[in-house]
């Protein structure tokens, strides 16, 4: 018992310092998660909410992930039941605002995938924002579609886990 | 005055005749076609007339061709995409293969439903590992593509376009997005288009529509059925 605590604690305090350290601390990244697709799914896409605690703006210039060849920023478009997908060059923190990536909106498309991935499987993603700092966040890979209906089962991968260096 | 001349002319008598035995005859005819009304509630997910499907062709994933008689007798989700879409189509296929678990618990089980992901990049989009990748979501999806030409006419049929987005400039020929319908359409066991599930789909709100769809079906099995 007192070693499992002892490790909670120092586990707690690691975060704490990684949070501490951050070189853009007034960006928070919440329940990053991605998309589970069939094993042989060229691209997947990610989805996340960015919080600007901030009192003033970031902007998203680029995502990488160390499992996909190169991550790009898109917007689906619903038309009249019809979806296309445009490419967004960088992406606009205003300040004290929440912005949500999610299915049929704005996401990462993920693309060539270096290895099969399945539900539970970590994918790391490094947010770099203008201003020259990089945010490194894990998410992760759910099989059930997100919906307002659907509770986070991801408990311990929510902005907690997300640091900057 | 001759009272002759209160009686209806020859003529007027026989359109009077007329109009009585052709009022008789559609009266007749529409208390054989019973209509079934659909409830309120499931009307966004019906077209205003089911409409039956014309022959075609598509090249069933890993297994031959898919044509109208693979429609017949069993009710059949469509939905068209492609497998390099990352956001849509992954989101409303497991949204469709969650539904099929949830249809096996009810009453009335998944019987013959079967669910067609028809891929409109033939392109890229290789037979073999379509029916993989529909497959991954529920072993009741198949795989379906097919020549340009083909793909088209079935589209028309369900009223859908889809469009093979130029690549961006400094980009591989093969490297493009596709503009694709996003509504997942139901046909009936006759081969008849009738219901629509627009995006953003929900497995718990399919689920009840069809089983409302199903028992109005079988209500008015011979009948034809309105929402007036």
């Amino acid at each position: 018992m007192d070693i499992v605590l002892r490790a909670l604690i120092s586990l707690s305090l690691w975060f704490f310092a990684a949070a501490a350290c951050a070189a853009s601390p007034e960006i928070r990244v919440l329940e990053p998660w991605v998309q589970a697709a069939p094993p042989n799914a060229k691209v997947l896409a990610a989805y996340l909410r960015f919080q600007n605690t901030g009192t003033r703006p970031h902007t998203l210039s680029a995502v990488s992930s160390p499992v996909f060849e190169r991550v790009e920023l898109h917007q689906t478009v619903l038309r009249e039941n019809m979806a296309g997908m445009q490419k967004v060059g960088e992406l606009r923190l205003p300040p004290k605002e929440t912005l949500a990536l999610k299915p049929g909106g704005l996401h990462l498309m993920l693309i060539g995938a270096k290895q099969a991935l399945r539900a539970g499987d970590v994918v790391p993603l490094t947010l770099s924002l203008k201003d020259g700092s990089t945010l490194s966040v894990d998410a992760i890979v759910r099989g059930a579609p997100a919906g307002a209906d659907q509770p986070h089962r991801d408990q311990n991968h929510s902005g907690h886990a997300s640091h900057a260096h | 005055m001759n009272w002759r001349s209160f009686l209806p002319s020859r003529r007027v008598l026989a359109l009077l005749i007329a109009v009585i035995a052709v009022t008789g005859y559609f009266g007749w005819r529409m208390s054989q076609n019973r209509v079934v009304r659909a409830p309120a509630e499931i009307e966004d997910y019906l077209f205003w007339q089911a409409k039956d499907l014309s022959e075609f062709q598509l090249l069933r994933a890993g297994n031959g061709s898919l044509g109208l008689k693979d429609l017949r007798g069993r009710w059949t989700f469509v939905f068209f995409g492609y497998t390099h879409c990352p956001d849509i189509c992954p989101v409303s296929l497991a949204v469709l293969g969650q539904a099929f678990r949830l249809i096996d618990q009810t009453p009335e089980r998944l019987g013959q439903t079967q669910g067609i992901f028809i891929s409109v990049d033939p392109g890229r989009d290789r037979p073999e590992a379509l029916a993989e990748y529909a497959a991954y979501f529920h072993p009741r999806l198949i795989g379906a593509t097919g020549s340009v030409a083909e793909l088209e006419a079935f589209s028309r049929q369900i009223g859908v376009f889809h469009a093979l987005e130029k690549p961006e400039s400094g980009k591989a020929a093969d490297d493009y997005l596709v503009t694709h319908s996003a509504t997942i359409f139901l046909i009936d066991p006759e081969a008849r288009l009738v219901g629509k599930f627009s995006p953003p789909q929900n497995a718990e709100e399919i689920v009840k529509a069809f089983s409302k769809i199903r028992a109005i079906h079988s209500e008015g099995a011979k009948s034809r059925w309105t929402l007036f």
